[in-house]
């Protein structure tokens, strides 16, 4: 039997992970940044993002049989790398309970004004539970399944919105001064790449043809990149810039805008599932990083576990007061909190594993 | 075991039953209407009568109206009036009054952007010279449903005649908030407005008591109405927003009579250029025709006389279009956009003069079934 996780199924994850945060937070804050260059921005954020997925790769390639915690334990020390990952499963602990936050918020935003939090979050976190015991191969394939599903939406949309896009509210080209452009290409790769770090929970000699994988995750990446160059386009395309600003999703009112053929139109609920997929997948890999780190530290695992999913079930709920402070906090603290210590765990790790390597 | 018993929590939980409500016990709202009284709104409502059939005399909608200092307080008010609660997922059409449009459409207008279940894509109209909630009480046909009856009308309007132009909410808005350029807004009227026009009697007539009729377009300045456009300075406005998809142009073919062109396509692209800076705005029209009726005895088989067509075409358009420019000098509204062209070009444009230079061409490639005129061939 076949015990490896599917190749291309872990490299789809990371086109997942990488679009939780712009939900509400990374999409309203490079518009109101970068006005009609958002797009221009993000091509630059790809470009730039690559250096930090070589960091990434090279830190998913060293020591391909263990975990990240393992791999922080031996590059650290047993000590330092045993605070790390404390420091690190923490870190992931919130950014779980943010991803339950921000699915509520969004889900009475945009379909079920009148369900109370609680309900919704029941019904997200069973199959978030049931997917991190099933495992990472269960979630690989899912995400597989799930990437097919959004690709046939992403197509679809762009088809629906082609039509009624408009070149001149992209314009006037280069009105943004570059500084303004390049701090939001930084913020792209903030939001875009941070969340990116949970997939190395999984040890790399687990994948399939794990020669390949390194490329998939490009190919995986790129087309994530692509998917929000387009999206921004369209936005600002459509709308123009003024009125995308004044959104909490423009993303979801984009795909109000679609009417095929003059008689299929209210399809916006089903197109913009692909939100949806990307907070689920968010939170089965920040849980999935949770679980293995129990695992790892052979923890009573059970009731710490559950524990954790029943309290977050009831803080997020009660996270922040209001979606204008949640958001508003999120877009001030993430990439201080987040962003810069993982870029930065990831560029001295590499070091060091550079320098081991020479040693050796 | 533990799986059944999952999968039996889940179906429970994923019927789709939590809090739904059946078709009878919402009110589709089909338009609204906004007028002012008494220094609040009053809100009127057009629901469709779901439990109207073919064989039924009742009319298809009923109309609630409602005060409120807001609109969505009229509208919450109107639950007391109403059976149902209200749903705003079908609206389709927004009428607001003369003096709430005076006031700022901008407004009103919060509401409608703001709730999900509202879907932007509805066409704001005003009412000239008649409260608003009136023009939803107007009994049409041959579409029962009025609000039905003014989007096919706002619709055929555009695409065939370029006499008015629909801004739906998500156009206004936008175009509000772009530099240089303000909406347009379209303008509904009530000929002979009588209580009988509010009944089905109206419609089961060949010639209904109250009519609802189109008007021109009206024209905004921050948010306000400002003023309506003539139907030429419509016409020009149209085609200087390329707007223009289809319409009939009636041309002098000599002293007496008239020949028409029927615009089949048009294209127009605005560029502009700094010249000894100064900026210099091109308006290029490029039309192409058929001519639809020709009453003139010139031979029409003669070449010369199709390119007089031409010309005397081109004049015309290019009326209408000076037309629109001298409506565009004395407004304050910058209805045209040609200020947001410049923008778009230059974007550190502030409001120096420019000029304009208009050039049409328009070419008329069919005649119809008949070769020359029977005036013509006669002659």
């Amino acid at each position: 039997m076949n015990t490896k996780i599917s190749n291309k199924g872990f490299a789809s994850i990371i086109f997942f992970v990488s679009q939780s945060m712009f939900l509400g937070v990374g999409l309203t804050q490079i518009l109101n940044s970068s006005n009609q260059n958002s797009p221009m921005a993000i091509l630059l954020g790809s470009i730039l993002g690559l250096i930090v997925l070589y960091l990434f790769l090279k830190i998913f390639d060293y020591e391909k049989d263990l975990t990240v915690f393992e791999k922080f334990e031996k590059l650290y020390g047993k000590v330092l790398g045993n605070i790390i990952n404390l420091l690190l499963v923490l870190l992931f602990a919130f950014y779980f309970i943010y991803t339950l936050w921000s699915i509520q918020i969004y889900i009475q935003n945009k379909y079920l004004d009148k369900t109370p939090s609680i309900i919704i979050l029941v019904l997200f976190l069973i199959p978030v539970v049931y997917s991190v015991n099933k495992g990472i191969k269960p979630i690989a394939k899912l995400s597989s399944i799930i990437f097919i599903i959004s690709f046939i939406e992403i197509i679809l949309s762009i088809f629906g919105l082609t039509s009624v896009l408009e070149i001149d509210n992209l314009k006037p080209f280069f009105e943004t001064p570059f500084s303004i452009i390049l701090k939001n290409s930084l913020y792209f790769i903030s939001y875009f790449l941070t969340p990116v770090f949970l997939m190395l929970t999984v040890p790399k000699n687990q994948i399939e043809s794990s020669k390949k994988v390194n490329k998939n995750i490009i190919i995986f990446y790129i087309f994530g990149c692509i998917n929000f160059i387009l999206l921004f386009t369209f936005i600002i395309g459509i709308f123009g810039i003024e009125l995308s600003q004044l959104f909490y999703y423009p993303e979801f009112t984009l795909v109000k805008k679609i009417n095929y053929f003059n008689f299929i139109e209210h399809v916006e609920n089903i197109l913009s599932t692909q939100w949806l997929f990307s907070l689920f997948m968010s939170s089965v890999m920040s849980l999935l990083f949770m679980n293995k780190y129990l695992e790892h530290n052979k923890i009573n695992k059970k009731i710490i576990y559950y524990g954790f999913i029943i309290l977050s079930l009831f803080i997020s709920t009660i996270l922040f007061k209001n979606t204008t402070i949640g958001y508003s906090l999120v877009k001030r603290y993430f990439s201080i909190l987040y962003t810069i210590p993982i870029f930065l765990l990831l560029l001295i790790s590499f070091i060091i594993s550079r320098f081991k390597k020479n040693k050796d | 075991m533990k799986k059944i018993f999952i999968i039996l929590i889940i179906l429970l939980l994923l019927t789709g039953c939590y809090n739904y409500k059946e078709l009878n016990e919402i009110s589709i709202i089909s338009s609204i209407s906004i007028d002012k009284e008494d220094d609040e709104y009053l809100v009127g409502a057009q629901i469709m009568n779901a439990k109207q059939d073919e064989e039924s005399e009742n009319s298809q909608v009923i109309v609630y109206t409602s005060k409120g200092k807001t609109i969505n307080e009229a509208l919450r008010n109107m639950t007391m009036k109403s059976p149902s609660k209200l749903y705003g997922g079908h609206l389709s059409k927004l009428v607001i009054s003369e003096e709430v449009a005076k006031e700022g459409i901008i407004n009103v207008i919060d509401m409608f952007q703001r709730l999900t279940e509202i879907r932007n894509e509805f066409t704001i109209t005003v009412a000239k010279d008649i409260d608003a909630k009136n023009v939803i009480k107007v009994m049409t046909s041959p579409e029962s449903v009025p609000a039905e009856y003014v989007k096919t009308s706002l619709e055929s309007a555009d695409l065939s005649s370029a006499l008015s132009y629909s801004t739906k909410l998500d156009e206004f808005a936008s175009l509000y908030l772009k530099k240089g350029i303000d909406p347009v807004i379209a303008v509904v009227e009530v000929k002979n407005f009588k209580k009988k026009g509010t009944t089905t009697d109206n419609t089961s007539t060949t010639d209904p008591v109250s009519k609802i009729v189109l008007g021109n377009i009206g024209v905004t300045n921050e948010g306000k109405l400002e003023k309506f456009l003539t139907k030429n300075e419509t016409i020009g406005y149209n085609f200087i927003r390329n707007q223009v998809q289809e319409m009939l142009i009636p041309v002098k073919c000599d002293d007496k009579y008239y020949s028409s062109i029927s615009v089949l396509g048009n294209d127009t692209k605005t560029d502009v250029k700094k010249v000894n800076n100064k900026y210099k705005i091109n308006i290029n029209v490029n039309t192409k025709g058929i001519i639809a009726e020709y009453n003139c005895s010139k031979n029409l088989t003669k070449d010369s006389t199709i390119k007089e067509l031409e010309k005397n075409t081109e004049k015309k358009i290019r009326y209408y279009i000076n037309k629109a420019l001298e409506a565009q000098t004395n407004t304050k509204g910058k209805f045209l956009g040609l200020e947001r062209t410049i923008y778009l070009d230059y974007p550190k444009y502030s409001n120096e003069d420019y000029n304009v230079k208009i050039s049409v061409n328009v070419e008329l490639n069919r005649k119809g079934e008949i070769r020359n005129s029977s005036k013509g061939a006669k002659d």
